[in-house]
């Protein structure tokens, strides 16, 4: 228990703030999300309550303009479906939350609307994400994601997995509209990681960790 | 002759523990479980269960394979909840002393 809580605060101190990759997972799990991507730092925790629905609190910065917003907002994610077949796993998953952002030094209120479907075999892997950020304020930021990948090897469940992704994004809003990055990812057990460097050279890092 | 009285219900009960005290081995099929991040609830969830000795995901052939403990029991029921509850779908049990 206090190994976990060390890591979960290390985490918050080392990011400082998601990652839309699994909104929801096993009932009762926890799951700490980081991401660093180009002008945009996040991170997402969340709780999952049952299979298909968790709560969560989802940090996030982006560098807007002549300054950086700062977004914290309680969240709750559902999974509208999912088909498991023999050989495959297809998810819809749906995030939505209420709360703040401070941009210019001026507070104000934001909703989060999100929208992912992903696709997975043991050595596919595609993903198409929409997020919007909405507030009563100057900050309107969209984001859509991209993502295919392929496991270069199979290996069981107790192995190491790598898989080689190509990620694409469009963020209408910001300087850099489209942002192509090539990542390589490894997980082993609960512990996953995804590193790369967009096109134009911009560190990506995130990972995910469940218990 | 108290000796022949007890002996049937003696030999029932030695031959009743020892058919409980058997470990079961549960071979489960399961539909969805294509990445080992992902199933690790599986794993998880059984372990914690007293009754369960080893859990096995098997990504190839799609299976979990649970040994129990001696003297345990797991129903289809609670292992159909568990697996739900991962977010995966049972498609069949086999039970194998």
């Amino acid at each position: 228990m206090i190994y976990k809580a060390l890591l979960f605060f290390t985490l918050i101190l080392v990011f400082t703030n998601d990652s839309s990759a699994h909104p929801v997972s096993w009932k009762g799990s926890v799951g700490i999300m980081p991401e660093i991507s180009g002008s945009r730092r996040e991170l997402e925790v969340n709780y999952s309550i049952a299979s298909n629905y968790a709560v969560g609190l989802h940090s996030i910065m982006i560098d807007y303009k002549e300054d950086t917003a700062k977004f914290i907002l309680p969240k709750f994610n559902y999974r509208l479906l999912r088909f498991n077949q023999p050989g495959s796993q297809t998810n819809l998953y749906l995030s939505t939350g209420i709360g703040g952002v401070r941009y210019k030094e001026e507070d104000s209120t934001v909703v989060i609307g999100a929208l992912q479907a992903d696709y997975e075999t043991r050595r596919i892997y595609a993903l198409l994400a929409g997020e919007t950020l909405q507030s009563d304020s100057k900050i309107d930021l969209n984001r859509i994601r991209y993502r295919l990948g392929f496991a270069p090897y199979l290996t069981d469940f107790s192995g190491f997995h790598t898989w080689l992704i190509g990620q694409v994004e469009y963020t209408p809003e910001l300087k850099d509209q489209w942002t192509v990055t090539p990542l390589v990812r490894f997980f082993y057990r609960n512990y996953l990681i995804e590193i790369g460097s967009s096109t134009r050279g911009k560190l990506s890092l995130s990972g995910i960790i469940h218990f | 002759m108290k000796i022949k009285k007890y002996y049937p219900g003696a030999l029932f009960t030695t031959l009743f523990l020892l058919s409980t005290a058997q470990a079961e081995k549960l071979t489960v099929n399961v539909n969805g479980m294509v990445c080992s991040f992902c199933a690790q609830g599986i794993k998880r969830s059984f372990e914690s269960l007293s009754s369960v000795q080893e859990v096995v995901p098997n990504l190839e052939n799609k299976l979990v394979v649970i040994t129990t403990k001696e003297n345990s029991d797991l129903s289809d029921e609670k292992i159909k909840t568990i697996i739900q509850d991962a977010g995966y779908d049972v498609v069949s049990i086999k039970r194998e002393k």
